[in-house]
């Protein structure tokens, strides 16, 4: 009994290994904002503002970006939470939000989302063990099989069910209940992870153990992973790609090793200036920025880094455009002065 | 007179009194702060490091706390101080930031108003000329526009203004001893760089002393001539910042150092320190470690190790690690 493997089978897999497992076009997403009952003016928050990228399967595409730049709202939008405004959100082949798109039983089956706070996103009055089995059986599996599925499922992300399978949430650490989040995640063999600052609220020590178990998973099973997070060591860390946003933009977009390497947009040289150890190992030029970004709800003109960037010009009136940098065409930057010929016409 | 520190806590220990039980928080904290020294707090949560800096300034309730040791500042003990003397200490000689700013500032007053109200209470002196001394402190913490930063309500400022505005608060009546409880934890990297810096400067300009306490061993490197690690409200380890970083001899430490991700750890497996820490108020024979420890022999589990001088490191460990 104890030896029998239960396990949900993966959706198959649609369009081949070349076909990037989630496009995403040109996304906008704004929050209305409630003014006042005489205001005339109705006033929004512009969380997205014609966010592009895909990413390939079994690739881990970090995302980092100060608080307030739309990485969560980008998590959200993907994981069908919340509807976008504009753009288009392709998840394998179908369309998400759409009429004739993916529906969300069958989106929900194939990408599941680990949050920062470990223990909210815990129901509170149900055993971890319940907690994880009841998504497979909303899904029409039964209790028996469910259960037993739990089982595997913590000691895959290694928890001993014996020991933790009856605890209530409130009962483990930090780091347990990630782990519980991790294997609840797990459990529909899903093809996507969306890891929104899943580690920020754990203490380094387990924070280590986390990103260990992470990568572990990874190399097991080929699991797509966007890994948002703030913290630029830990999304270098684990990503072969790496999105750099500022205010609901993509400013910097490449493989991970080349934007360390030598970073381009004057925000990502100068978000790499605020980790205090790198300055000694590359010799990047040190940027420390004045002010705070600026609010969403009135964005500046042009470039929306102008107000706070030291290299403003006058071309940063005009808004940069995505582009690339190099032949490969894999490594893109929006900033006039990254592309000196851009903006002069 | 020179050789009496600014600060000495002497095993202090502190229990939480809940329900007529005791929980210890801090169990036999030592240490020093000289003049214009800096000294950093560095521990994972739980391990008693904000409720040092809350208790150097006696700002726990005496009902419901049990509090034993000697803290003197300047020689005098703070434990025994009375009502007089603790408002002298408390914001005039030693003052705080704290971590949320938000919470820190009443919501009903200016912020202008609210580093005046400090400045008058602490010296007898006219509200024009506190009102002069509050801009230029604005002035001093870089908030552009502090004429009309000084009318503003703390909610009307950004984080990193707020935190800069609970900055010139803390300096109003020059402290000797500015605690600084994480103060950047809560702000964006950018911003968080920012008041790195503005607060290294400033104890440079004011001759201050710092006790800086966080969890973040990069804003540690930033600040500190010396770093005390805290494990489970004790010191386990405290040194010269260079030397620790070179040489750490708690196995705890260079755990929490081998677990930071750095950009050259990419593509290896970090050596996490396994396990979690103990439980606030956990009963533990012998040292708080031993738990989680590689390094592990049967005195380990009897007896809890006191801070011994190894070369020029404080280290309380039975099995310090040899460095060759």
């Amino acid at each position: 009994m104890m030896n029998n493997q239960v396990n949900i089978v993966q959706d198959p897999d649609l369009g081949g290994v070349n076909q990037p497992l989630l496009i995403i076009d040109k996304l906008y997403k704004r929050f209305p904002i409630k003014g006042s009952f005489f205001s005339k003016e109705k006033k929004y928050v512009h969380a997205l503002n014609g966010v592009s990228f895909e990413l390939k399967k079994g690739e881990t595409l970090g995302i980092v970006g100060e608080s307030g730049c739309g990485k969560s709202t980008l998590a959200k939008l993907i994981s069908g939470l919340l509807k976008h405004d504009a753009g288009n959100l392709i998840f394998d082949g179908q369309g998400v939000n759409e009429i004739r798109g993916i529906s969300l039983k069958n989106l929900k089956k194939n990408l599941q989302m680990v949050f920062q706070d470990s223990y909210s996103s815990l129901n509170p009055r149900l055993t971890i063990e319940e907690a994880i089995a009841f998504g497979p059986t909303m899904h029409g599996m039964s209790h028996e099989d469910a259960r037993q599925l739990a089982i595997q499922l913590l000691s895959r992300v290694g928890l001993d069910a014996n020991q933790f399978g009856n605890r209530y949430p409130s009962e483990l650490s930090g780091g347990q209940r990630q782990r519980v989040n991790i294997a609840r995640a797990l459990a529909f063999n899903p093809k996507m992870l969306i890891l929104d600052e899943s580690v920020a609220a754990l203490d380094k020590s387990v924070q280590a153990q986390i990103l260990n178990l992470l990568i572990e998973l990874k190399k097991e099973s080929k699991l797509t992973f966007l890994f948002i997070s703030h913290d630029l060591q830990v999304v270098n860390y684990i990503s072969d790609r790496l999105i750099v946003m500022y205010l609901g933009q993509i400013v910097e977009y490449g493989p991970s090793d080349k934007i360390f390497e030598k970073p381009r947009h004057p925000y990502t040289k100068a978000l790499f200036s605020s980790v205090p150890e790198y300055k000694k190992i590359n010799g990047v030029e040190k940027i420390i920025l004045s002010g705070d970004p600026p609010n969403p709800i009135h964005l500046p003109s042009g470039c929306k880094f102008r107000t706070r960037c030291p290299q403003a010009q006058e071309v940063c009136l005009k808004e940069p455009v995505l582009q690339a940098v190099n032949p490969h065409q894999d490594y893109w930057v929006a900033c006039h002065l990254a592309h000196p010929e851009q903006g002069k016409e | 007179m020179k050789n009496i520190p600014l600060l000495k806590v002497h095993q202090l220990h502190l229990d939480f009194l809940k329900d007529q039980k005791l929980t210890r928080v801090l169990n036999g904290l030592s240490f020093e702060l000289h003049e214009k020294q800096s000294l950093v707090l560095l521990g994972e949560s739980g391990s008693g490091k904000s409720v040092t800096l809350r208790a150097l300034l006696r700002l726990y309730e005496e009902r419901s706390t049990a509090i034993s040791g000697e803290i003197l500042f300047e020689g005098k003990n703070v434990l025994e101080f009375n009502k007089k003397e603790l408002n002298d200490y408390r914001g005039k000689a030693v003052s705080m930031v704290f971590q949320e700013s938000g919470a820190a500032f009443d919501p009903v007053y200016t912020i202008g108003y609210q580093i005046v109200e400090m400045i008058r209470a602490h010296e007898s002196i006219s509200y024009q000329d506190a009102q002069k001394r509050a801009l230029d402190l604005l002035d001093m913490v870089k908030i552009p526009q502090a004429k009309q930063r000084f009318k503003a309500y703390p909610h009307e400022l950004s984080g990193g203004m707020r935190q800069r505005a609970m900055i010139a608060l803390a300096l109003a009546c020059h402290p000797k001893i500015l605690l600084a409880d994480e103060p950047t934890t809560a702000l964006d990297a950018t911003v968080q760089m920012q008041i790195l810096l503005l607060l290294k400067e400033l104890q440079k300009e004011l001759n201050m002393a710092l006790i800086f306490v966080t969890h973040d061993i990069g804003a540690a490197t930033e600040l500190a001539d010396q770093i005390a690690v805290m494990y489970a409200g004790k010191i386990v380890e405290k040194a010269q910042l260079n030397t620790i970083l070179a040489s750490p001899f708690h196995p705890y430490t260079e755990g929490l150092f081998n677990s930071v991700v750095t950009f050259e750890s990419k593509g290896k497996s970090l050596l996490a320190i396994p396990g979690s820490p103990p439980h606030v108020g956990e009963n533990i024979k012998g040292c708080s470690f031993a738990k989680r420890c590689s390094y592990l022999n049967k005195q380990c589990e009897l007896v809890a190790p006191d801070l011994l001088l190894i070369e020029q490191t404080q280290v309380a460990c039975w099995n310090p690690l040899v460095h060759d």
